[in-house]
């Protein structure tokens, strides 16, 4: 029984952690999308410019705490960049030039080798406080940490959503030539969002590193832009609760199923292709007959008239 | 010289899988994610029948109906039942970026993520200008050419070919003068899909074939769509060229890495600048 | 005083020329009514003046040129406009429509969610006050919790109209706003515009209705093929010949 517990207890946290940072990345893409209607396909790049920024910085001198608020600013920053000339474009172009975006950063990261040391990815940086805390409690401490961080992010969403700050954003989503007519400067707060979006998943990108404790941009391939997809329909679009509940449901998905090839007859990369089968099919299940979501209100969703 | 000739080859390729690309956005009013694991699943196809002994001109064939089979499959049970409920273009987006996922992890699933090669013999290439061709490169180039004048004869001369131009200029317009709308779009799946399927055989005879080669292919084919006029299958294939040799050119002053790259700043600079495509696709 | 003064206005889409050198006037405080056949260039004329298509001309409104102006900064001016199809956001209930116009919210500041939190609530308070008293007013106070997608065609027009209120404009300008509602609406409709007006507010409506058009406008411009035809009292615009040659034409 005890040994039971011991196997059991550092999987279970494992899967909080990696719940808590997709939790956090999807909640950043769920105020651009769910409630301001801005289709980004490239909000990997921001994990991405949130995790490199943090740790490089770490690395040439500036403190930890610091250079974790490096990453998030210069990934709002980066949203600024990219929203400025592109969040006029209709959504198509708009998800096409995101998905681009991100794809010309990870080529960046994989090539510029004298800045991100390229394929090879970097390790060996600093962790917050690793060498205050005990090795074989490292895991959990992140795990704290990571929920309070994740509790924070949350409250202040909610907020911000329930504010009229959060209203003009819905009215947005839903028909921009309303709020528009009323005296609203549409752009700057589609602008606002991207930023403010991004930063969180800059922040996202900085728990990331700390806890795999290793970057290359590998990490950051398109399709952890189409997990917190999955995470932000599943759970329902503009639910901020639902995006946490999505995150939990799909990380339990994506470790369980490393363990079913004991069940099935597959190789391990099969079961990698599997996986990812199973996650197009449930995307296009999802859109085609539930596009609110298992927690979303049918009465809110702006999707499909 | 080299350059040039690389560039028109990938540039022809691009072109002829881009079609389809072109045509489906304009008439459905969507953009498809899948297209490019279109062209990989036919590259594969093709890969299959050939290694099991076919000819490759057969596997060509065979890919060609395969793919167009998988399209008109997905038509009946995805989009057709999608465009009956009239959703959104977004929904669809986001359909089309699932059924990728599944299609490219199928072809990973079964022929696993390395790369692979056609069973064919190797021939030497031959000197033109100091370039060197290999005869793989002039069946690409050639190919190229008979596709673009068959479908040109299709778009100009048949009753088909009429009704999917009248579609793709105004849905609406095409739907009060009579024509089967569903009948049309269906026939656009199965030229846009064999033009991407072929694209993707030929592809294969220059490149190796990789499950995620449509993946790679699908940023210059936007590129082209984009660069041409959407819906505009000429200004499409003039796109495709364009950007089959910038990417090659970019070579001489930028890490070959960035080509990809080049496809994206040159689709960028269009969209922002002129959305409405360079190549007489302006209305 | 003129309120507003459009002169010379132009907007040609590709050879079709939609609004072809337009010029009116309206008077602070008035209601003038925009009338013409289909394709008269009425609803191009409000897309122009709300800064929602750019054209060719001068726009005045209170003083300031804004024919260059993105349609929000227009709207800050004080003017506000509805749309033919009536623009409900139908996924918000209605008293959050009609919360949402009000301008100058603290809350719509990101720093001020945050700084100023008491601010921010007791404004939100006043808000609520406010949109109450307006749907009071169009008398469809009972609708404010209900999703305003589940409002009929009618109730959406008066929405429209009510949301617009809250941003206290100096002018309305009303897209068909008796098209499609019940004869009962329609009279309360014509009685808020009165009323509204008695207060000093200044309207342009377009309006396919012309007896209903012509009882509530202290003008009535008279559009055809983007040209303004006509232009008078109401009784002088029904006397006139091209006026009744276009309305009665198509019907005998």
């Amino acid at each position: 029984m005890i040994e039971y517990v011991d196997t059991l207890l550092p999987y279970i946290t494992t899967i909080l952690l990696i719940s808590s940072i997709y939790a956090i990345f999807s909640l950043g893409l769920n105020l651009e999308w769910g409630f301001t209607g801005i289709i980004n396909f490239g909000h990997v790049a921001f994990l991405a410019i949130g995790a490199y920024t943090t740790v490089m910085f770490n690395m040439s001198g500036f403190p930890l705490f610091l250079s974790v608020i490096a990453g998030i600013v210069l990934s709002g920053f980066f949203g600024l960049l990219l929203g400025i000339p592109t969040l006029r474009l209709r959504e198509d172009y708009l998800a096409i030039v995101t998905i681009g975006f991100s794809e010309v950063l990870r080529f960046i990261l994989l090539n510029e080798q004298w800045l991100t040391r390229g394929p090879f990815g970097i390790h060996g940086f600093e962790r917050p406080l690793q060498d205050v805390i005990p090795y074989q409690h490292y895991n959990t401490f992140l795990l704290i940490l990571y929920l309070v961080i994740l509790a924070i992010i949350y409250l202040s969403l909610e907020r911000l959503v329930r504010s009229p700050w959060g209203r003009v954003l819905k009215s947005i989503r839903e028909d921009e030539a309303v709020p528009s007519a009323l005296g609203k400067n549409v752009f700057w707060y589609r602008l606002q969002s991207l930023m403010i979006g991004s930063a969180i998943a800059g922040l996202a990108g900085a728990m990331l590193a700390f806890y795999i404790s290793y970057i290359d941009p590998n990490t950051f391939k398109p399709i952890e832009t189409f997990h917190a997809w999955i995470i932000i329909i599943l759970g329902g679009t503009a639910s901020n609760k639902g995006t946490i509940v999505g995150a939990l449901v799909f990380c339990t998905f994506l470790s369980v199923t490393q363990f079913t090839n004991r069940f099935l007859p597959f190789t391990a990369h099969q079961m990698g292709a599997f996986r990812m089968i199973v996650i197009g099919l449930l995307l296009m299940l999802l859109m085609m007959y539930k596009p609110e979501g298992i927690f979303g209100k049918k009465e809110e969703l702006a999707l499909s008239d | 010289m080299q350059l040039v000739i690389n560039g028109l080859v990938i540039g022809s390729i691009i072109a002829i899988t881009a079609i389809g690309l072109s045509m489906i956005y304009k008439t459905l009013n969507f953009v498809n994610f899948a297209h490019g694991d279109f062209v990989a699943f036919a590259a594969y196809i093709a890969l299959f029948a050939n290694t099991s002994g076919m000819h490759l001109a057969s596997a060509f064939l065979v890919a060609i109906i395969a793919t167009i089979a998988l399209g008109i499959f997905i038509e009946k049970v995805v989009w057709l039942p999608m465009r009956r409920k009239n959703a959104s273009r977004t929904t669809l987006i986001i359909i089309s970026i699932g059924f990728a996922l599944v299609l490219r992890n199928i072809l990973i699933f079964i022929w696993g993520g390395s790369t692979r090669n056609y069973d064919i013999p190797v021939r030497r290439g031959f000197e033109f200008f100091g370039a060197t061709i290999t005869s793989n490169q002039v069946l690409v180039i050639f190919a190229a050419f008979i596709l673009v004048f068959a479908l040109h004869y299709l778009l100009s001369r048949t009753k088909i070919g009429k009704s999917m131009r009248a579609l793709s200029d105004n849905v609406d317009l095409a739907r009060i003068s009579g024509i089967d709308v569903d009948r049309v779009i269906l026939w656009t799946w199965v030229i846009g899909l064999g033009l991407a399927a072929a694209g993707g055989v030929l592809y294969g005879l220059v490149t190796a074939i990789r499950p995620d080669m449509g993946w790679y292919l699908l940023l210059p084919m936007f590129a082209a769509v984009i660069l041409g006029g959407i819906g505009n299958p000429y200004g499409t294939i003039a796109g495709g060229i364009v950007i089959g040799l910038s990417q090659e050119l970019s070579t001489a002053i930028l890490p070959t890495e960035y080509k990809f790259a080049v496809s994206f700043v040159v689709m960028a600079l269009v969209l922002l600048l002129k959305p409405e495509g360079i190549f007489g696709g302006a209305k | 005083m003129d309120i507003l003064s459009v002169k010379d206005l132009k907007k040609h889409f590709g050879g079709v020329k939609a609004v072809d050198g337009c010029s009116i006037a309206i008077e602070t405080g008035t209601v003038m009514g925009l009338i013409g056949p289909n394709g008269a260039g009425k609803t191009t004329m409000f897309n122009l003046i709300s800064g929602f298509e750019r054209g060719v001309g001068e726009i005045m409104f209170k003083g300031i040129r804004t024919d260059k102006l993105s349609p929000f900064k227009i709207a800050r001016c004080g003017m506000v406009r509805t749309f033919q199809i009536p623009r409900a956001l139908t996924k918000m209930t209605v008293s959050e429509n009609l919360m949402l116009a009000p301008k100058t919210q603290a809350g719509e500041r990101i720093w001020d969610v945050w700084l100023r939190p008491r601010r921010v609530r007791e404004q939100e308070r006043q808000i609520r006050e406010k949109s109450r008293d307006i749907l009071e007013f169009f008398e469809i106070s009972h609708l404010g919790d209900e999703y305003a997608g589940a409002l009929s065609g009618g109730q959406k027009k008066l929405l429209e109209m009510a949301r617009a209120m809250m941003i206290d404009p100096s002018m309305m300008l009303l897209d068909e706003p008796f098209a499609g509602v019940n004869p009962t609406l329609a009279r309360k409709i014509s009685r808020y515009i009165r009323e509204l007006r008695d207060d000093g507010m200044t309207f342009l409506v377009i309006e396919h209705d012309i007896p209903a058009i012509t009882k509530i406008s202290d003008r009535i411009v008279f559009m055809n093929e983007g040209k303004v035809m006509a232009e008078g009292e109401p009784a002088e615009i029904k006397r006139r010949r091209d006026v009744l040659e276009v309305y009665m034409g198509g019907e005998g």
